[in-house]
């Protein structure tokens, strides 16, 4: 297995709080790596540390080491790194503009200018997050004006288009409904063959469908990470097993 | 049978106290009822009366080739106010809301900027005078009194500007961000078009309180009543020839004519602002 | 657009587990038939091999039935079809346990071999020939999801039934004429009752198939 993600003993600090605890933790090429755990066990502060986006908290303090294909992504260019390991949010948040100029955004402001070149980018990438023959009727319609899962689809593919590598999700079926849910855990099942998923979801069940892998984290600490066929027809940590089965959190 | 029989007065005379309350309730809040809908009506009555007045009084006055001076001076007015405050107003909204970070300078500036919105605008017209026009011998002039208006009309574009700009949600900046934008980027191409409206409903604000405006311009851009052919010319707005003429009681009929003009002004203004805030709820 | 696509294949390939699994038995009970009937030991190896096999698949199946429900969390027709395959594949391993028993039996017995001469063995291969018949029409039925087929299988139970005691009835009488049938009496009365086991075990599979089918329990 090769590793595109390496964490060594990462902790880090809100002002005073300690949101994560000595982290060891490897993401694989190809894989989706579900993080799981109660509300404010540090899942999502550990994923927006991957593209740096826990730069933009106020007052934070990282000790440790996060590696990006060996190199430690706090010397990298933030920009640079976001290029590479994209993210998709919780709530879809399409800008207020129209389908194609939300797809282009990213290659934008890489410097792609050529309409062919834009128009084969948003066409291939709309295709892959599989919401293509929905839209190819709207691309200049406004990207607000699509269903709540089809706009959560749009910002799959506006992060594909910009060809990362990672791919981060912090709960992106958490502000849908569940057939719209199962679209999008079809989708990740599907892109992830070209791209390395790491996902947080409170959703344990859906940790269980999608993720090869999945990390149970508790109060900043990461508690267990294994296969997903494992942990959940057999954990290893009683506090796992707790949690997967409804016991407590 | 007996529990129930008793039971049975007790309850009836909780149901006629439960009555009691119901009814006292239901007069108290008839009463309120009656006094916000007069205090509604008094407000509609008097706007449409003086409206009313003002339109019956003038509106056989109106003589636009006449006024025409006025109104080429009010534009450029407004124009030459805008143009220096809304630069330098929405710049300074958008350090505030997106560089600084919340501190005691922060603070200090925020409370500034308020204030300065109370200031009553005759002090604006004497320290324009003061300083404008004769400190920096500018003499009476459009310059003079567009600097004027516009160091009136900052704190407006500051503060409105400011809350288009928090309107516009933290996971635009995020996603933009996310894509591998830079700041400055994220600012020029989603937080700013995405704010637009409410900047714009702003100006429009400020281009009414410009229009309006009658002490600051009358003591900084003097009274002189023509076509000005340079911004360093004394020049004479629509509302200051208002006040001229109401208060030297040249032509009272003329004044009405004017004030209606202005009115209509006005009110175009705001219905423009009112339809841009309606598009900007659709944006949303 | 279809959602759940990665668990409509999971469980399709479920079904395809399931149904190569009934292929094996029948053809475990094939030879079965075979060293019963014609007394034709020479592959019976593959019985022995069958039975393993047989245990190995139903311990597989069986574990990916509880990853499904784990990960999936499976509802209605998707439940219904995994709790199915689970009973199923349970009465598949025992159907193969009972064909190698029999095979043994019939070991026993190998030097002294009846025939069809006689009307008791002619009656043994008859309910053999029968109990085959229902397990391939079980599974056939279940390809076209044909439940009236279904429903004849588990009626058919009650006529092997009847051929058992029918049988064993001949096999006393025969043991208490003939001195030296008594030793061959006992495992030709196994092999019958190990032929009425199948045939139940074949009623169970076709009553989780309709389960399966209708959501009915039968």
């Amino acid at each position: 297995m090769n590793e595109i993600i390496k964490i060594n003993a990462l902790n880090f600090y809100y002002g005073d709080f300690k949101a994560l605890n000595n982290i060891n933790l490897d993401v694989f090429k190809n894989e989706v790596l579900s993080f799981i755990g109660p509300s404010g066990c540090g899942k999502s502060t550990l994923l927006r540390i991957l593209n740096r986006m826990s730069d933009l908290a106020a007052d934070n303090r990282v000790e440790g080491e996060v590696k990006f294909k060996g190199e430690d992504i706090f010397k990298l260019d933030a920009i640079e790194l976001r290029k590479k390991v994209g993210m998709v949010f919780q709530k879809p948040n399409p800008f207020p503009m129209s389908i194609y100029d939300n797809i282009a955004y990213g290659p934008r402001m890489q410097g792609i200018k050529k309409k062919a070149e834009l128009d084969e980018i948003v066409e291939s990438s709309l295709k892959a997050a599989a919401i293509w023959e929905e839209v190819k009727d709207k691309l200049k319609k406004s990207a607000i004006g699509v269903s709540g899962g089809q706009q959560q689809r749009l910002c799959i593919a506006r992060s594909i288009a910009i060809k990362p590598e990672i791919l981060l999700m912090d709960e992106p079926t958490s502000a849908l409904d569940p057939i719209s849910t199962l679209k999008i855990e079809d989708l990740i099942n599907e892109i992830k063959q070209e791209y390395t998923i790491v996902i947080v979801t409170h959703n344990m069940q859906q940790a269980a469908r999608i993720s090869d892998r999945t990390a149970f984290f508790l109060l900043g600490d990461l508690i267990e990470i294994g296969n997903t066929d494992k942990m959940f027809s057999m954990p290893q940590k009683k506090k796992t097993e707790e949690y997967i089965t409804g016991r407590f959190g | 049978m007996e529990i129930i029989n008793t039971a049975t007065p007790s309850s009836n005379i909780v149901k006629s106290n439960s009555k009691l309350i119901n009814t006292k309730r239901k007069t108290k809040e008839k009463l309120i009822y009656i006094f916000l809908g007069l205090a509604t009506a008094i407000t509609l009555g008097f706007l449409f009366w003086l409206v009313g007045y003002i339109i019956i009084n003038g509106i056989l006055h109106i003589d636009l080739i006449y006024l025409m001076p006025a109104i080429v001076t009010t534009i450029y007015m407004v124009l030459i106010g805008l143009g220096i405050a809304v630069p330098i107003g929405v710049g300074a909204a958008i350090y505030l809301q997106e560089y600084a970070t919340e501190g005691k300078f922060v603070k200090v500036i925020r409370f500034a900027t308020e204030c300065l919105t109370a200031v009553p605008s005759i002090l604006f017209g004497l320290f324009g005078m003061l300083f404008f026009v004769t400190t920096l011998k500018m003499s009476w002039s459009l310059l003079a009194g567009g600097l004027t208006v516009s160091i009136m009309i900052l704190p407006t574009v500051v503060k409105t500007t400011e809350e288009a700009l928090k309107t516009v949600p933290i996971s635009y900046r995020e996603a933009s961000l996310a894509l591998g934008a830079n700041k400055i980027m994220t600012i020029l191409k989603v937080v700013l078009p995405s704010s637009i409206p409410g900047i714009l409903a702003g100006i429009v604000l400020s281009m009414g309180r410009i229009i309006g405006e009658t002490a600051a311009i009358y003591l900084t851009a003097g009274t002189v009543f023509g076509f000005p052919d340079s911004i360093m010319n004394s020049g004479r707005t629509l509302s200051v020839h208002l006040y001229i003429l109401a208060k030297e009681g040249v032509s009272l009929s003329e004044a009405y004519g004017a004030a209606v003009v202005l009115l209509i002004i006005i009110l175009s203004l705001n219905c423009l602002s009112y339809f841009i805030a309606t598009k900007m709820k659709k944006l949303k | 657009m279809t959602t759940r696509i990665n668990f409509t294949n999971e469980l399709n390939k479920l079904c395809d587990s399931m149904s190569a699994m009934g292929d094996e038995i029948k053809s475990l009970f094939e030879i079965t038939l075979k060293v019963l009937i014609e007394n034709d030991f020479s592959n019976i190896e593959e019985v022995l091999k069958g039975e393993e096999r047989s245990d190995e698949l139903e311990i597989q199946i069986q574990k990916n039935c509880v990853l499904l429900i784990a990960k999936e969390q499976p509802i209605a027709r998707d439940l219904r079809l995994i709790i199915s395959v689970i009973n199923i594949t349970t009465d598949m391993e025992r159907i193969a346990d009972q064909c190698e028993d029999i095979c043994n039996y019939c070991l026993k017995i190998k030097d002294n071999p009846h025939t069809d001469d006689d009307a008791f063995k002619r009656h043994i291969n008859k309910m053999a020939i029968s109990t085959a018949q229902m397990l391939a029409d079980t599974f056939d039925a279940y390809k076209n999801k044909d439940v009236k087929i279904l429903q004849e299988v588990c009626e058919f139970d009650d006529k092997i039934d009847a051929r058992f005691n029918q049988i064993w009835t001949e096999i006393i009488a025969m043991m208490s004429e003939n001195e030296h049938f008594i030793a061959f009496g006992p495992p030709y009365i196994m092999i019958i009752k190990y032929l009425e086991r199948i045939a139940d075990h074949v009623t169970n599979i076709a009553e989780w198939m309709i389960y399966n089918i209708t959501g009915e329990y039968v």
